[in-house]
């Protein structure tokens, strides 16, 4: 798969918008930049399930609406379940062709939200389902998450008493489900999120899209570097992009640069208290965690006949 | 219900009696948030500034870079009527500044303006607009300086008249430059093209000889632009005998196509490109040839990949040895003698000073003697109200004498002794006639149209037509690496350029590079950053997270930021690959 | 058609003729019949309708509200634990003013683990803005569900038919069953004005702000007036097209009674027979049978209550700290009248004890017996001390 900033020869940049000037977002908010890819990839005929998460404020306040698609607001832990029961009442009315999204925060996909994702994955429900990662919970504050990076700094984890353990892996949460497609996807690479986004819109089944989402005041970073500290993150092998096509077949999607975290790390205040050795031990993790993925990249999927 | 204004109830009655949305938020303006704002704004790129001849570099590798080739060319001529010149023989400072330099390797611009050059020529220059003045220059000599100039001022409606004392026009292209580097029927075709343009060429008048002073005078103003035609003396003994030529009166002949007989072995004296030339020359005349330079390779004023290619085919080069006397027999040329040198303290060049080594003299047995030192200009026939200095017309910054209507360029007026210096001092002069001309003020004139902070002139910003910003750079700041967000480019290598087999280039002076092959055009020129100026890359627009960038528009170039949205979180400056957005505080 | 029916099936009857398109459920001990029977109906084909099976009540009821944003008619069914868990989305169902059906079977809650009879599960659902009706019999059931989509579709709320566990769900009893054509002449389709279409894309239940959001209260408790004379209406035009009327309450020999005892749900049956027999030995009593408890039919209460001497309140379960929960909102109900009765209010039957004819005599006699009611419910049943 090419990327935009692997050549300039993509597809243009879809130029029809589905979002409106106006919305809530901070300043260099990657949670709005990923809505706006995903609607430019899915088009018109979408509806869009927003659980509790900073989207629940961006959208705008009642009476408005910053989207030119309908949407319904959820409770924080339902928005796999209300997509199943937007996508039934769709199906029911004879329109099967209409896209399910499901947009959530990692709170609403890792913690609260787990278990309806995991019913629709179970029973894959024709839904879409992006999660929109800012690492903890933006919107109340910058609470740890169980998406929250080792040893990061939030308000509930201090510096003196960082998080504890590895941020969840959502996605081998979602491949044990085998569904048809999962895929992470980063906004510093906006092409690429919009092709996993088609991709996912055209496989039928449930789709979940893992997107990473800088978030200038959380992560304390000032807002012009927010796709910078994205792209680091890819490069650094932090947040790998890949595929996985029916919970097993793995295709990673771009070669990092192979950058040591550090560059990573060093750009965001929230890891601004970390010592050589912590820096050390968050390189072993992820270079564990990549070789993991290149080796589940070269396995042979498994096949029903065999 | 409106969009441009928040929706208020008043009374139960009007109010929705469910939580569902009766409007955007489109009212709500989140510019109020910024602290800074962003704007497009073209920087130059180093290319531009680095050129002497001031072309816009990246502007015409834009074009190329579309394929749009013709166009590349016009855009060339409209600064710089030598593409195909410069594409031969400049030493291309331009690749030097290249940032990409840093990255991998330099856009081969030098190669892409050969390759812009041979399209065939547009039936009339770049349009100017210009009425005919009236007005009626006399240019005294047809070097490059002279010829760009006489081309400029034409296009800018006066009348040129160039007068040149050898019987063909060209100068230095003509009888400095070998034909092994710029082939005869090449340096024809663009003065041909001058000359279609409106300029005059009168050839075989010298000045202060066939032509005088006063006849010369009468024109509305004078460009003094002869060159240095002299050849420095060694002032050691025996420096009169036969068989010791004078390097460009040797290249002069070569070019005139009577070249002189050569002995078996020739030595060389000098380092400039007068002698690579020279030994380059003599070894396509069929003798073995030796260069003896009094400093080192790191000090040797000729251009660095002629002296390469001149070792590679088989010229040898001696540091540090210096001529002592020239040995004779009967009065004929028998040798050299040469002695050793070791390098002391710099001088006024700042290059390190050579000194002689005691008792390191020998001699070598040789029948011919080229000596390459430098040359001067001759200013005998200059009246004695324009001041001259170490055989240099003195003129201001902007190529006046002393005399209000006469200016000066050229070698003759310049330290800096090659083509491109010469055609943008050329530009320049016609810049500053035609100010002159307009009775103008052209020091309020020069910074405006000045390429970055230190470059060259623009003939297009002088003009002041067409997007000139766009296509000559910003005013200002030159982009520098670290200005660049490097994410956006990968690396990729540098097209190389063929070049004549070494086995036909010592009996022949058949053109030694033969530029970059077609296909390859394309690739090499996709290669530049553009640094400073919009490209239309989109990312910008892509990354905003606000959707406040917005496309100008069918037909229409860029982008324009929608102030009323744009929170300034400064990420369209950020990842601008090529630094041609700033983030600034609003007025 | 008449056919012995268990409650749990006559609710999955009501559901079926009421023409639902969407069931979301998650089984839950006494309910599971009622999911068994709709899921059959679904893959017989019997009823064109998705059976969501979800993995949650929770996730049950964020699909219902989902699926009755996108306008299609959506039912569920829960118990005690399961609804306890959709709390929250009862909340949210009500605040989005969907006409969604549920099913409830009344159902003790844990610990410890007891799967019979008590209202208290739906009973702590009480200000989740649903509407609340407690059935007597598994005709009520049937009937009650179908009246249902009416009411909640006319005044846009949802609405809990509630009946006790095994007494009602288990328990088989003959039930008339309507023609679907029948029931359809008088159910109209769902049409709801608005509901997600990319055709026309609006935000549903986003962010309110304080100047707005005590508005769109207000409209909910109005709704809930409305709902008095929606339920009355609707219980009304359904006697008349079927034959059996309904009401927010109903009333047993009140007009000329001096003590009125009020009941609801399956302990209204065993009720029904200790007023017959104390009237025939001439004690001047009435029953007040409590169907819909919300909206609480404060006028009603107040019309029947306003010139009796003694009201007895029989509750099967217990907001802890305070009492009888019925009890409660009728001495509420009543407060502000010149002439009202004492109010006797009794806890029993939790759990699944049984409420028997005999139970409730003893209650009559021992109110007969008092001079004035104790200020907190008394339980009825209880081991002795010791």
């Amino acid at each position: 798969m090419t990327t935009h900033q692997d050549s300039f020869t993509d597809k243009p940049y879809p130029q029809e918008e589905y979002l409106q000037s106006g919305y809530l977002s901070c300043q260099g908010c990657g949670g709005s930049m990923i809505m706006r890819h995903a609607l430019k990839a899915l088009g018109p005929d979408t509806v869009c399930v927003i659980p509790a998460s900073c989207w629940s404020i961006i959208a705008g306040n009642w009476p408005y609406s910053s989207l030119n698609i309908p949407i319904m607001h959820t409770a924080f832990e339902t928005a796999g379940a209300a997509a199943s029961g937007v996508r039934a009442a769709l199906d029911l009315k004879g329109k099967p062709e209409t896209h399910v999204l499901a947009f959530a925060g990692d709170g609403g996909t890792f913690d609260i939200g787990l278990q309806s994702l995991s019913g629709a994955a179970e029973r894959n429900e024709n839904i879409i389902y992006i999660c929109y990662d800012n690492e903890a919970y933006m919107n109340t504050g910058i609470q740890r998450s169980s998406a929250t990076p080792e040893m990061a700094w939030t308000t509930t984890t201090p510096a003196t008493f960082p998080k504890v353990g590895p941020k969840k892996n959502i996605i081998q949460i979602l491949t044990g489900h085998k569904i048809p497609y999962c895929a992470t996807a980063n906004v510093a690479w906006p092409m690429d999120l919009i092709a996993k986004v088609r991709r996912a819109a055209e496989t039928k089944g449930t789709t979940f899209i893992h997107a990473l989402s800088p978030c200038p005041p959380g992560w304390k970073i000032s807002s012009e570097k927010s796709i910078e500290v994205a792209r680091l993150a890819t490069h650094t092998k932090v947040f790998p992009l890949y595929e996985v096509i029916n919970g097993e077949s793995y295709h990673i999607n771009f070669e990092p640069k192979n950058l040591p975290v550090e560059a990573y790390l060093s750009m965001q205040g929230r890891f601004s208290h970390l010592s050589k050795a912590d820096i050390a031990h968050i390189q072993q993790r992820v270079d564990y965690e990549w070789k993991i993925l290149l080796q589940r990249s070269m396995m042979e999927p498994f096949h029903m006949n065999m | 219900m409106s969009d441009e204004k928040p929706i208020t109830y008043h009374n139960l009655g009007e109010m929705p009696e469910y939580v569902i949305s009766e409007a955007s938020m489109l009212w709500n303006k989140t510019g109020t948030w910024r602290y800074l704002a962003p704007r497009y704004l073209t920087q130059t790129p180093p290319c531009n500034q680095q050129c002497p001849a001031g072309n816009d570099v990246e502007g015409f590798i834009r074009l190329m870079e579309k394929g749009a080739i013709a166009e590349a060319a016009q855009l060339i001529r409209e600064e710089n009527p030598f593409p195909a010149v410069c594409g031969r023989v400049c030493y291309h400072p331009c690749e030097t500044g290249c940032n990409r330099t840093q990255f991998d390797d330099p856009v081969a611009i030098h190669s892409l303006e050969r390759v812009a050059a041979e399209q065939p020529f547009p039936a009339t220059p770049p349009e100017t607009g210009r009425p005919d003045s009236g007005k009626t220059v006399a240019i005294i000599g047809s070097g490059p300086s002279g010829l760009t100039a006489a081309y400029h001022l034409a296009r800018m409606g006066h009348q040129p008249t160039v007068y040149e004392a050898l019987d063909e026009p060209g100068g230095l292209l003509r009888y400095g430059i070998p034909a092994y580097r710029l082939p005869r029927n090449i340096l024809k075709a663009e003065v041909d093209h001058i000359t279609s343009c409106g300029v005059k060429i009168i050839c075989g008048k010298r000045a202060g000889v066939d032509i005088s002073w006063s006849d010369l005078n009468k024109s509305d103003a004078v460009f003094i632009t002869v060159g240095v035609h002299r050849n420095r003396r060694l002032e050691i003994p025996a420096e009169n005998t036969a068989g010791i030529l004078p390097g460009l009166g040797f290249l002069e002949s070569v070019a005139g196509g009577t070249p002189p007989r050569l002995g078996q072995h020739v030595i060389v004296i000098g380092g400039g490109n007068t002698a690579i030339d020279s030994a380059r020359c003599a070894l396509r005349l069929g003798s073995d040839v030796s260069i003896y330079y009094h400093r080192s390779r790191d000090e040797m004023p000729a251009f660095e990949e002629e002296v390469n290619e001149a070792l590679k085919e088989g010229v040898k080069i001696h540091f540090l040895t210096q001529p002592v006397q020239f040995l004779t027999d009967n009065q004929h040329l028998a040798g050299i003698q040469l002695r050793e040198t070791r390098l002391g303290s710099p001088d006024e060049s700042g290059r390190r000073r050579p000194e002689p080594v005691p008792g390191s003299e020998f001699d070598i047995p040789v029948n011919t003697i080229i000596t390459a030192i430098g040359e001067t200009a001759d200013l005998d026939w200059l009246p004695p109200e324009i001041s001259h200095e170490n055989n240099r017309i003195t003129i201001n910054l902007f190529g006046q004498t002393s005399l209000e209507k006469v200016f000066a360029g050229g070698d003759a007026a310049l330290t800096e002794h090659n083509v491109t210096t010469a055609i943008g001092s050329g530009k320049l002069a016609a810049c500053a006639i035609d100010a002159f001309l307009h009775n103008q003020d052209f020091t309020g004139i020069m910074p405006r149209i000045t390429i970055g902070e230190t470059g060259a002139v623009s003939v297009s910003r002088y003009l002041n037509h067409g997007d000139a910003h766009k296509k000559q750079g910003g005013p200002g700041k030159v982009v520098s690496f670290e200005d660049l967000n490097l994410a956006y480019f990968r690396k990729s290598a540098r097209q190389k350029i063929t070049t004549l087999d070494f086995n036909n280039r010592s009996s022949s002076f058949e053109e030694v590079n033969n530029g970059l092959s077609g296909e390859v055009t394309v690739i090499e020129a996709k290669r530049c950053f553009h640094c400073g100026v919009c490209t239309d890359c989109d990312n910008c627009y892509m990354f905003c997270p606000d959707i406040a960038i917005l496309k100008k528009g069918p037909g229409e170039e860029g982008y324009r930021i929608n102030m009323d949205y744009c929170k300034g979180c400064g990420i369209c400056v950020n990842e601008c690959p090529r630094a041609a957005m700033i983030m600034e505080k609003e007025q | 058609m008449k056919k012995v029916l268990m409650g749990n099936h006559a609710a999955s009857w009501g559901a079926k003729l009421s023409r639902v398109r969407m069931i979301a459920a998650y089984p839950i001990t006494p309910q599971t019949h009622i999911v068994e029977e709709l899921s059959e109906m679904c893959s017989d084909g019997r009823l064109d309708a998705k059976f969501l099976k979800v993995e949650s009540e929770h996730s049950a009821m964020a699909s219902v509200i989902a699926s009755e944003t996108t306008g299609v008619r959506s039912f569920t069914a829960s118990s005690s634990n399961g609804l306890a868990l959709m709390h929250e989305m009862l909340h949210w169902a009500a605040g989005a003013r969907l006409p969604i059906v549920m099913v409830n079977v009344n159902r003790a809650l844990a610990p410890g683990w007891n799967i019979w009879a008590d209202q208290g599960d739906s009973l702590a659902q009480r200000d989740t803005g649903w509407i609340q009706i407690y059935v007597e019999d598994n005709q009520e059931v049937l009937d009650s569900v179908i009246q249902g989509y009416r009411i909640a579709e006319q005044v846009n709320l949802p609405v809990m038919v509630c009946y006790d566990a095994f007494f009602l769900s288990h328990t088989y009893e003959p039930v008339d069953i309507p023609d679907q054509e029948s029931v359809d002449s008088w159910l109209p389709s769902f049409e709801p004005d608005n509901f997600l279409d990319p055709e026309n894309p609006k935000a549903y239940y986003g962010l309110v702000m304080p100047d707005n959001y005590m508005e769109m209260r207000y409209r909910l408790q109005q709704a809930h007036e409305a709902a008095k004379r929606v339920v009355s209406e609707v219980g009304n035009s359904f006697g008349n097209h079927f034959g059996r009327p309904y009401d927010l309450v109903e009333t047993i020999h009140c007009d000329d009674a001096e003590t009125v005892l009020i009941t609801s749900s399956s302990a209204t049956s065993p009720a029904r027979l200790v007023v017959d027999k104390l009237r025939d030995a001439g004690r001047k009593i009435g029953l007040l049978k409590m169907r819909v408890f919300r909206p609480f039919p404060t006028e009603i209460v107040q019309e029947i209550l306003g010139n009796k001497k003694t009201a007895i309140v029989i509750d099967r379960n217990c907001s802890w700290g305070k009492g009888g929960i019925f009890a409660d909102e009728i001495k509420g109900a009543i407060n502000n009248l010149s002439n009202r009765p004492m109010v006797y209010s009794f806890i029993a039957g939790l759990g699944g004890r049984g409420i028997t004819p005999d139970l409730i005599e003893d209650i009559v006699k021992q109110v007969e017996n008092s001079e004035s009611p104790a200020t907190s419910s008394e339980w009825i049943g209880l081991k002795p001390f010791n």
